[in-house]
């Protein structure tokens, strides 16, 4: 072990736990502000991840494709995209209350996940994309990943921006105060159902890049990297650690579940090499034990939801 | 104060564990293993794990690599998973400092560990299990290699069994995923080479209770025979019976998946004489015997399993290469796997790594006869394969001939 190898792998992690910060960043204004029950984020991931592969890969024979867009183009295509899926899902579903909308969008990602599957002109089928191209690939030699760790961070800055200037707006104080009563927010009247599908939507595009970055870091996609559990329940995982309703606690989330989930393994790798088939096992008691330790200490997450007052508003 | 306690607790352990896993072990020569212990494929994992441990207990049994070095294997589950398995690559090449993979299985996996992981970190990935026929052409810069043929060399066979069967016509069904998927279009391009027709070409969902509209589509045109690409138990009996049942169809051709004595119980009259296909091992050696009884002293009963021979024959053959190469470096790893198998070169039993050691060293070229048989690697990285055609005689399964690639 090298400080340059450690130093390699945490820039590796940090680029995975910054995809998956801009993942919770999007359920935070889903859940967090509005109150939206949506899990069905692995479908908005692979919606966002296969578009931006379609638009900037060369062309191919397998699949759609050959528009060769550049990078950002894909990051912003995926991001439209995804919301407009959500808005087109949302008219139907979004009146929907709490655990009817869940079970509505579970539904949804496995629908976009089949039609991943089976439609493969579209999408290549069960062989997922190849070769998606990376942004500026071989221009930093082996400090690439360092590169797309900073592509990364700017787009949290930019979502975590966004998303704070917007809860700290009008916007905001009405969707949390739907997330709170919806009947008192109709009773001011104002259109609930509109706020509820901007801020589905909305969560939806950020998901949209989010999953674009993951499908330029990894090269490759397929139906198998958007299967719920690490797709939608693992980022729930993040927004609960974290604290619903906060922004700084989503990024927190994000690094301290998908540390736990990969630090496990270092613990269950000291045991000897003879008990590698308990120790997978192990490892994963030892996340739920992390887990259980953090939510009974705090059920709020480690930062619950900050105090916006009418002063900071009026400040806007 | 206590959450805070308990918090800085966890990171403390955190990196302990990190530093201590790296204190160890100056003097031994690393080989990362990606196998998956948890998800879907959570029991092929273990054993194809196994296939790996076998190969480093004889090594190190007969002396070590590199002037007596000992080989140890560092696995990092990748929960069937590829988010989780590219970072357990990430991991293995960064903070354990290995040079060289056996991994992953699913095609799903080993892609983006190649692409975003190995590749760009000159790293060798052989992958024990990987069928896809995506890994053929894949930009790896010839750093990725598999020890089983591509799944479009079992299509091609299954094509070619159906036209020499003189069936004129044929429906495929298979199961929707990248195995499926593959074998159904080489097995179409070979069979409408050999001037045969397809009349349909069905993806099935794994695990449906009826496949009655599959079949009834399938059957539509009245092809001579379906071509059922499937595995037992995840609905390929279901379909076998219902076009049974229903009289869909009266011929069948079966592929690797079903090739077990479940498929006739109880059907045994009608499917008397059909054909099926599987990879098996390369002709020659005694590979395969030997392996199963080494592996059965080892562990216990060789569970019917694939994969725990190739996984053991990727280990053995990185282990040659790195003792061919003097060194434990991607690049060098890569171009001596490269040189050191041969067809015609002295045969090396699975259990002969002195004799291995001694043959390099003496610059001789080596024929492994692996626990799949003889590996020899084609100009892409893929490993030359057989695939075996099997017969139902008296309701059970019996080996008819090979065909070599």
């Amino acid at each position: 072990m090298t400080f340059a190898g450690v130093f390699s792998y945490l820039v590796f992690f940090l680029i995975f736990v910054g995809i998956y910060a801009i993942m919770t960043l999007g359920l935070n204004i889903q859940r967090g502000f509005a109150g939206l029950f949506n899990i069905g984020i692995a479908g908005f991931w692979a919606v966002g991840a296969y578009t931006s592969a379609i638009m900037t890969k060369g062309p191919s024979p397998d699949h759609l494709g050959g528009f060769g867009m550049p990078f950002i183009v894909g990051l912003l295509v995926a991001g439209l995209i995804s919301a407009l899926v959500a808005f087109l899902v949302g008219i139907p579903t979004i009146r929907l209350r709490e655990d009817y909308l869940g079970i509505a969008t579970i539904g949804i990602a496995e629908i976009i996940r089949l039609v991943i599957k089976n439609e493969a002109w579209l999408t290549n089928g069960v062989r997922g994309i190849s070769a998606i191209p990376k942004p500026l690939a071989g221009s930093f030699g082996s400090n690439y990943n360092l590169f797309f760790l900073m592509l990364v961070v700017l787009t949290i800055a930019f979502f975590y921006y966004l998303s704070e200037k917007g809860i700290n707006s009008p916007w905001g104080r009405v969707l949390r105060a739907i997330r709170e009563d919806e009947e008192v927010v109709k009773a001011v009247g104002k259109n609930v159902v509109r706020y509820r599908l901007e801020a589905f939507v909305l969560g939806a595009f950020i998901m949209g890049v989010g999953g674009a970055l993951y499908a330029h870091f990894t090269s490759f996609i397929s139906p198998a990297a958007f299967r719920p559990m690490q797709a939608t329940f693992l980022v729930w995982i993040m927004l609960i650690i974290g604290g619903s309703a906060n922004n700084f606690g989503s990024i927190v989330g994000a690094f301290l579940t998908w540390g736990i989930w990969t630090g496990t393994e270092f613990l269950t790798g000291m045991l000897p090499a003879a008990y590698t088939t308990q120790a997978a096992a192990v490892r994963v008691i030892l996340i739920g034990v992390f887990l259980e330790i953090i939510l009974l200490n705090r059920p709020e997450g480690l930062f619950s939801e900050k105090k916006y007052s009418s002063a900071s508003t009026a400040d806007n | 104060m206590f959450k805070k306690k308990i918090l800085i607790t966890m990171l403390v352990l955190l990196f302990l564990s990190l530093t201590v896993s790296g204190a160890f072990a100056q003097e031994t020569v690393k080989i990362g293993t990606l196998m998956p212990l948890t998800g879907g494929l959570a029991s092929y994992g273990q054993f194809t794990r196994n296939g790996t441990l076998l190969a480093q207990k004889i090594i190190n049994e007969q002396g070590g690599l590199l002037g007596g070095r000992e080989l140890e294997l560092v696995n990092v589950d990748t929960q069937t998973n590829p988010q989780a398995g590219v970072d357990g690559a990430k991991k293995l090449v960064s903070i354990n400092g290995v040079n060289a993979i056996v991994g992953a299985l699913s095609s799903g996996v080993t892609i983006p560990v190649a692409e975003s992981v190995t590749v760009p970190g000159e790293v060798v990935l052989i992958s024990p299990a990987s069928t896809s026929p995506v890994l053929t052409t894949l930009e790896d810069n010839g750093y990725v290699f598999r020890t089983v043929p591509s799944d479009s060399l079992q299509g091609k066979v299954a094509g070619n069994l159906a036209a020499d069967l003189n069936y004129d016509s044929l429906a495929v069904i298979y199961v929707n995923n990248d195995y499926g998927q593959g074998l159904n279009d080489a097995v179409i391009e070979q069979f409408e080479k050999r001037g045969g027709e397809v009349t349909a070409s069905i993806a099935f969902e794994p695990n449906k209770v009826s496949y009655r509209s599959e079949l009834m589509d399938a059957a539509e045109e009245n092809p001579d025979a379906l071509l059922l690409i499937a595995y037992t138990d995840d609905g390929g009996i279901t379909i076998i019976r219902q076009a049974l049942e229903n009289g869909y169809f009266k011929e069948f051709i079966f592929t690797d998946g079903l090739k077990a004595p479940e498929i006739t119980e109880g059907v045994e009259q009608y499917l008397e004489g059909m054909y099926g296909t599987a990879p098996t091992a390369m002709p020659g050696g005694q590979g395969p015997e030997l392996f199963t009884e080494l592996y059965e002293e080892e562990f216990g009963e060789i569970p019917p399993k694939p994969y725990i021979d190739t996984s053991f024959d990727a280990t053995f053959v990185l282990a040659l290469a790195m003792q061919k190469a003097g060194s434990t470096e991607g690049p060098a790893i890569r171009d001596a796997l490269n040189e050191v198998l041969s067809e015609d070169g002295t045969v090396v039993n699975i259990n002969e790594w002195n004799k291995a050691k001694d043959l390099i060293e003496a610059g001789q070229k080596i024929r492994y006869e692996g626990a799949s048989g003889p590996v020899l690697f084609n100009d892409v990285g893929d490993s030359m394969g057989a695939i075996g055609i099997w017969k139902i005689e008296n309701g059970n399964i019996v080996d008819e001939r090979l065909e070599v690639q």
